[in-house]
């Protein structure tokens, strides 16, 4: 699991051209949204494209986005299961 | 009303954001003229730079850079220019979209490929609220973005305007541009290897011209717009002169000089029916510098708003013959692919 949110990290900092954000200082549970990473609506979209793009993984309710977008951990969790 | 060029800031192939009387030609390494970025972290924050493009980086730059220099915070209206809009973007989300086989693509550079994505940035990034405005008019994008302005300024309906073009090149639109003949294979290394006879072939080229225009005089103010004169049409030399008469007619009366007549063509036929009539009035090139783009002319009008104000010519222009002094007047006549031409005069501010 660790290796997994590891690796979305590295995609996520790379995707969305978040050159200021230092990938040590991102944490596994801290929010990805809002007060956390600080990222908006159109990020979400963007990582809908990045997992399917990149796990083939396919997010079909934007109501489970919030829950799934929430920490690294949780979108680590929602590919395990998804892809598993 | 009249109309004053307070702020400038130009992003082309030359350095002409740190200085627009540049010293001397950068001629380019190929036959395309890419434009000098600016140290973007001066002008942009990283976190509102991360989704733009080079191109929307290098208007909002030079839209910022005009901005700073005019020492407004805002404005009461966003005027852009661009004949090919975000082509870099508009290229990637198309791309996607066959690669994707029309499934789940990146919404950024969709949403960034619109003409209007630079006015809309711009009025983000100011919070500006007030009329905005994206002109696309091929060759005569700047020029009709202009008129606009002038015509707010004359209704009296703005204090200030943020006016600018921008065009760039990207590796497909040069791709298409040679399948359609457009381009020179040859890379200038002079004024006359630029300009040709009996061709309209020419080097391609991008920038970001932008300027900050206010009805009021200030003491820093570069020039004043007088008028801007616009018609199409292939190369018709008696009525170019006609157009040209007219023109200064108008807005010189019949007694008061021309001082000084910058022209931007590929096309030696157009320099010959703009000077010839001027007679002893300085010409000078101006698309050298630039290559060929839908909004160069706006490159032209910021060359010659910054010589109006330094009351010189550039270095590069040293073997010309000395301008009348002082420098009163300045005519800019751009012309695109031999159909779009424009005229534009500008006025030496009264320190």
């Amino acid at each position: 699991m660790e290796e997994l949110i590891e690796k979305i990290k590295i995609d996520i900092i790379e995707q969305l051209n978040l050159e200021d954000v230092n990938k040590e200082e991102v944490g596994p549970d801290d929010l990805l949204f809002g007060e956390g990473l600080g990222l908006d609506s159109i990020d979400a979209l963007e990582l809908i494209v990045l997992l399917e793009k990149k796990y083939g993984v396919k997010v079909a309710s934007p109501e489970e986005g919030k829950e799934i977008f929430k920490s690294l951990r949780t979108l680590a969790q929602y590919v395990q299961e998804k892809a598993g | 009303m009249d109309t004053y060029i307070n702020g400038l800031g130009l992003v082309s192939a030359q350095d002409t954001l740190a200085s627009p009387l540049i010293k001397a030609v950068s001629w380019p390494q190929g036959p395309i003229y890419k434009a000098i970025e600016p140290a973007y972290p001066q002008y942009i924050p990283a976190r509102q730079a991360r989704r733009m493009s080079r191109f929307l980086k290098m208007s909002i730059s030079a839209a910022q850079h005009a901005l700073s220099d005019s020492k407004l915070p805002t404005v009461d209206a966003i005027i852009t220019s661009t004949g090919l809009g975000c082509l870099q973007d508009s290229g990637k989300f198309l791309s996607e979209i066959l690669e994707s086989s029309e499934g789940t693509v990146s919404p950024t550079a969709f949403i960034q490929s619109t003409h209007n994505t630079i006015g809309g940035q711009l009025a983000l990034i100011l919070k500006n609220n007030g009329y905005n405005m994206t002109y696309s008019q091929k060759g005569h994008s700047f020029e009709t973005g202009l008129q606009d302005a002038l015509l707010k300024f004359e209704l009296g309906e703005v204090n200030s305007v943020l006016l600018g073009g921008a065009d760039e090149i990207t590796e497909l639109s040069y791709d298409l541009g040679s399948k359609l003949g457009l381009w020179k294979n040859s890379i200038p290394s002079s004024i006359e290897g630029f300009m040709t006879e009996g061709s309209n072939k020419t080097n391609p080229g991008e920038g970001a011209s932008f300027f900050v225009l206010s009805a009021h005089q200030e003491l820093e103010s570069y020039a004043k717009i007088k008028d801007v004169l616009l018609w199409n049409g292939a190369f018709d030399k008696p009525l170019m002169h006609s157009k040209l008469a007219a023109f200064l007619e108008t807005n010189l009366g019949t007694d008061q000089p021309l001082d000084l007549c910058l022209i931007g063509t590929v096309q030696k036929e157009h320099w010959h029916a703009i000077s010839e009539p001027l007679g002893s009035t300085n010409c000078i090139p101006y698309k050298h510098l630039t290559g060929e783009y839908h909004t160069a002319g706006a490159f032209g009008v910021g060359l010659g708003a910054s010589i109006l104000k330094k009351q010189s010519l550039p270095d590069i222009y040293q073997n010309n013959p000395a301008s009348a002094e002082p420098i009163n007047s300045c005519l800019v006549y751009n012309n695109y692919f031999n159909d779009y031409h424009s005229l534009t005069l500008l006025e030496a501010v009264e320190v």
